[in-house]
């Protein structure tokens, strides 16, 4: 049995991408990962879609935004460490990527003009369901095959279903090849008939129903927007074959992000099962906030409660107004196990959680653990102190 | 103050991972040990709420889970169905039409649709007037609204419509929807977080867009999970000065300073970032004790719908501003 630590794992992948549902530390992880390789020489983007100030706060750059940005090595000194690659992060603007790929592939500027004015465009490139993923996949995509980095991370946006990205490229690749939709913008295609098998109900029919349903006025919109888009779907097919080729090959790795909570570890071997289903590369779980456990298994006794009174006593306390005592001392021991043992239940909650998610996973499987952190993790220290605990590296404390 | 037990559409949001599963399902579970016929919506989600009550699992035809509260949890795919059948008043036809593999493609992109028949859903429930003595089927409706990437976009999306079409079906649903959730006498929007920087922050975000783009009447910022403290000041400095003096050790002392150095540290962080959320925000404030629990069950449960209770009729009855203190006054 033998399990292979993250590090091992992310070298010599060129691209890393973290999933998980929302709330697990997706974006932290994914800034350590990118951190880490870069600490190991690597030149590494890590690419965002969490619009929040946090992770160029604590990258220590005034903003991120739709373009790379080089994290100044100035914030490796001041942590007292020299990174022997580079770190670049860039925040992904759902809007920005979409227009992007409207700009790349439609060649008419008049027709990429009236791409961009229409007002179904806002929705679709921001809010349609797949296209934020798609957005997403094919920015990596493309910052993939310029060559410019030698590792990409990145960090996906919460999806309702699990892996949608995954399947956004060939779903929307599907859906502009579909006739039905090319029977909106293509008249040549409009004449023929849909595959109802037995019903064979003409198209006219189709839409004199679906208008019914949504109102002409909607179907001609959809109709005129997707015409206009027609252009930009001539090589969605490729592209999305294309993603998906990378996506599934060696140099890309998947790791599912969790907290120990039960439910989202069931998730997260959802999205465990998703990957092996589409033979994604999947690297391992990355369990975020676990709760330390403070006592010893069978808690603590009367007897070492004084005792405990008694060590603190002996304490030389400086910088005290008032000298503690001893009976002060002996509720605050009390108080003390009273607190550890409240978090014991975590602990011991977590650690079940752990071995379940162990068991299920097999043998072979990486499962790395962070702990839960007495504070938020806000500074280019703190994505540090992840990087020494998630990386075993030395120097790691459970919680300074 | 705002009168929650009074409304008759509950909509809870928040970003994933914050608890709002639990909040809306032991919202539901107050009002219904009030007596009201209440029903939990699920929208588009993992379900989860069965694991809560143990029952089995739920689906688009209600589950009483507990005397006087039903559960749901609603699929577009279902919600289309119905709403489609509806309207056509024919099921072959909507076989023939609706359940085709081009059209189900075609129906994808149709701008909102999906939102808007679970929107549709939650104005059908609530229009229905099939109770005893032609009163209305639900006294309550809880909503726990999908966690989107986007915030309140959920929401938006009778607007969006509204925006695109002028006329139509659709055009007609997004109107009589938006009118619901923009009615205060029946609507109120609770927005659910836990106590830490990022959902704090994306709270007031949420808040902000919310007053910006859309006229659903706000209710509580309800704070999840918030630290009892279990140290007074001078406890507390007791604990930073012994640790400094104390060698890392991994003994039972070092661990124990330790647990009460977290303890300390997370209740003073939550306790700015509590006063952030007064400061910003200027919406009442519910705060659910940390349970020291299983997450998912009902005894937690049960517990955090008794707090919401208690909370609720202090503000009602005397209105006194301030959350309950635990015993250990002060410190952390």
């Amino acid at each position: 049995m033998t399990r292979k630590t993250i590090g091992d794992l992310i070298e010599g992948r060129r691209i890393v991408v973290c999933v998980g549902s929302g709330g697990v530390g997706k974006t932290t992880t994914s800034a350590v990962l990118a951190l880490h390789a870069a600490m190991e020489g690597r030149k590494v983007l890590v690419l965002t879609i969490d619009p929040a100030r946090r992770l160029a706060n604590s990258l220590g750059v005034s903003e991120l935004d739709n373009d790379e940005r080089q994290i100044p090595l100035e914030q490796f000194a001041q942590i007292g460490v020299e990174p022997k690659g580079e770190l670049w992060a860039m925040m992904l603007d759902m809007k920005r990527s979409f227009d992007r790929i409207v700009e790349r592939n439609v060649k008419d500027p008049k027709a990429v003009e009236r791409i961009l004015n229409n007002k179904l465009y806002s929705y679709f490139s921001t809010s349609l369901a797949g296209t934020q993923e798609y957005s997403a996949m094919e920015r990596l995509y493309e910052l993939h095959r310029s060559g410019d980095y030698d590792l990409i991370v990145l960090d996906t946006p919460p999806t309702i279903h699990a892996l949608d990205f995954l399947d956004a490229p060939s779903r929307m690749a599907e859906a502009v090849e579909s006739s039905a939709l090319q029977w909106l913008y293509k008249p040549s295609v409009a004449a023929g008939k849909f595959g109802f098998g037995l019903f064979n109900i003409g198209t006219s029919y189709v839409l004199k129903t679906l208008s019914r349903f949504t109102g002409g006025e909607m179907l001609d919109e959809l109709r005129v927007f997707l015409k206009s888009l027609s252009p930009l779907f001539d090589g969605f097919g490729d592209r999305a074959r294309q993603i998906r080729a990378v996506l599934g090959s060696q140099d890309a790795l998947f790791f599912v992000v969790t907290s120990p909570d039960p439910i989202t570890v069931d998730e997260a071997r959802f999205f465990q099962n998703r990957l092996d289903d589409e033979s994604i590369p999947f690297g391992g779980f990355i369990v975020n906030r676990v709760h330390a456990p403070y006592l010893p298994p069978d808690g603590l006794d009367e007897a070492s409660s004084s005792e405990l009174a008694d060590r603190m006593d002996a304490v030389q306390l400086d910088g005290l107004d008032a000298p503690p005592e001893p009976d002060e001392l002996r509720a605050l021991g009390q108080r003390m196990i009273d607190n550890a043992t409240e978090f014991q239940i975590l602990a011991t909650l977590d650690a079940q959680t752990l071995r379940a998610l162990r068991e299920r996973a097999g043998s072979r499987v990486t499962i790395a653990t962070v702990p839960f952190f007495s504070r938020d993790i806000h500074s280019f220290e703190g994505l540090n102190r992840v990087r020494q605990e998630l990386f075993a590296l030395p120097g790691s404390t459970p919680n300074p | 103050m705002i009168d929650l037990f009074g409304k008759r559409l509950i909509i809870n949001t928040g970003k994933g991972g914050v608890g709002k599963t639990t909040l809306s399902a032991a919202i539901g579970l107050a009002a219904a040990r009030r007596g009201k016929r209440v029903l939990l919506m699920e929208l588009n989600a993992k379900e989860k709420t069965s694991r809560l009550f143990g029952s089995s699992p739920i689906g688009f035809e209600p589950t009483e889970v507990e005397d006087n509260l039903f559960a749901v949890n609603i699929t577009p795919k279902e919600a289309l169905r119905e709403y489609a059948i509806l309207k056509l008043r024919l099921k072959t036809l909507y076989r023939a039409v609706f359940e085709n593999r081009f059209v189900r493609t075609f129906l994808r992109v149709i701008p909102g649709l999906n939102e808007l028949v679970l929107l549709g859903k939650v104005w059908f429930e609530e229009q229905a007037n099939d109770g005893p003595g032609g009163r209305p089927r639900w006294d309550m409706i809880v909503v726990d609204a999908p966690a989107t990437g986007h915030g309140v976009f959920f929401l938006q999306i009778p607007a969006v419509i509204t925006n695109i079409v002028s006329s139509g079906p659709m055009f007609d649903e997004a109107r009589q929807i938006q009118a619901m959730i923009e009615d205060s006498s029946r609507t109120v929007l609770n927005l659910i977080t836990l106590v830490e920087e990022m959902p704090i922050n994306e709270t007031i975000e949420l808040k902000r867009t919310t007053e910006e783009t859309l006229q659903v009447p706000l209710g509580y910022v309800i704070a999840n999970a918030v630290y009892e403290p279990m140290f007074s000041d001078r406890q507390r400095d007791l604990v930073t000065a012994v640790r400094a003096e104390t060698d890392s050790d991994g003994s039972h002392l070092d661990r124990l300073l330790e647990a009460a150095t977290f303890r300390s540290n997370r209740v003073q962080l939550q306790r700015e970032y509590i006063e952030r959320l007064d400061r910003e925000l200027d919406l009442p404030q519910i705060h659910i004790p940390y349970y020291f629990t299983e997450r998912f069950n009902f005894m937690t449960l049960s517990k955090i719908a008794d707090e919401i209770e208690r909370q609720l009729t202090g503000r009602v009855d005397e209105d006194p501003p301030d959350p309950p203190q635990p015993a250990a006054s002060g410190g952390g």
